[in-house]
């Protein structure tokens, strides 16, 4: 009896494995508990995300001071700007949530619409970013002009490469629910994805704050 | 296999509903905080170490809410083991990032000396 039930324990993991399907309850919850598991995985990486992000904040706290004779945070930065850019990355983090609640809905249209608009601001945001970047090398404040220079371009940079990793992978996403529609594995993909950028906003408002803002107290 | 309830199945939402609530409490009060803080800075509303502590208090608040409106962590027996990993993962980021600013202003505040300060400092200490 309990090899028997043993055996069917494994059987439901390699089941599993190759992703065929079975109408068994025991099944069934190894099922769940995979797809907390993968949840839980995730939520570890991004808890590693959040040291590599804390090493930078550090890292521009304590060189936030060393301009080496070059402009201050207050001389470089235009808070209105930034003020948009923190309200088109918080609406992309809305509208993610709205597409989550879509798939939940089982609407495929509106599951698209939804990425496709998250995508848009996310590109913007990315856009924005990525054209202050050019404006500071171009008026020679660069990364190499000063130790505030430098830290600030790998923190706020990072989050940039983590927001433009994120709309590659909602391009894939795109492409997962046009071909195989709402099933289990895109439900699972949609939601680590949109944990993901849910993550990415929480961290823009610590680059908001402590860079940003804290430039012109 | 019908897929309608997979987000609470493994516990990434609580089962009660509410969702669509949560998100857009969480939305308005970000939006809300945000403004907030940008405003006080702005006008320079309060005194320069108020204001520090005002817009860092402000920023952890808005990340509460988003983990709690955003996230939905808080709720359900999955949400307790990603809590308990954000808990531990708080504590080293606060080790990590604290620790720096202090040490390294110490550091600075010792440095902070004119050359000919530092060149008598440096007569008075044999093994340097």
């Amino acid at each position: 009896m309990q090899k028997k039930s043993d055996y069917s324990f494994v059987a439901c993991i390699l089941d599993n494995y190759m992703n065929t399907q079975t109408h068994n309850s025991e099944h069934e919850q190894v099922e769940v508990h995979t797809g907390s598991t993968t949840l839980f995985g995730f939520w570890v990486y991004l808890m590693t995300d959040f040291v590599l992000f804390a090493s930078l904040f550090a890292t521009f706290a304590v060189l936030r001071g060393n301009t080496f004779g070059g402009p201050g945070g207050h001389d470089i930065f235009d808070l209105h700007f930034v003020l948009i850019e923190t309200i088109i990355l918080l609406t992309s983090s809305f509208v993610c949530g709205m597409t989550l609640l879509a798939a939940r809905r089982g609407s495929v249209p509106r599951v698209l619409m939804g990425l496709v608009t998250t995508g848009l601001l996310g590109a913007t945001f990315v856009f924005l970013e990525v054209s202050e970047f050019v404006k500071l090398v171009a008026s020679g404040n660069g990364f190499d002009r000063s130790g505030f220079l430098s830290s600030y371009f790998t923190l706020v940079g990072t989050h940039g490469l983590h927001v433009a990793l994120g709309l590659v992978w909602l391009i894939v996403l795109i492409g997962a629910v046009l071909s195989r529609g709402l099933s289990e594995s895109t439900m699972r993909k949609l939601l680590l994805w949109s944990i993901f950028w849910h993550f990415l906003d929480i961290i823009w408002i610590f680059i908001f704050t402590i860079v940003y803002l804290l430039a012109f107290t | 296999m019908n897929t309608k309830n997979y987000f609470e199945e493994i516990g990434a939402w609580p089962r009660r509903g509410g969702i669509l609530r949560a998100y857009t409490i969480g939305f308005i009060l970000s939006i809300l905080l945000t403004l907030t803080a940008y405003g006080i800075v702005v006008n320079h509303i309060l005194p320069t170490s108020f204001l520090i502590a005002a817009i860092l208090a402000l920023a952890c608040v808005q990340a509460f809410v988003q983990i709690v409106y955003f996230l939905h962590l808080g709720h359900g027996k999955a949400s307790k083991e990603r809590l308990f990993a954000l808990g531990a993962f708080t504590f080293i980021v606060l080790i990590l990032v604290v620790g720096s600013i202090w040490v390294m202003s110490h550091l600075n505040e010792r440095m902070m000396m004119s050359p000919a300060d530092m060149e008598q400092y440096m007569q008075r200490q044999p093994g340097i």
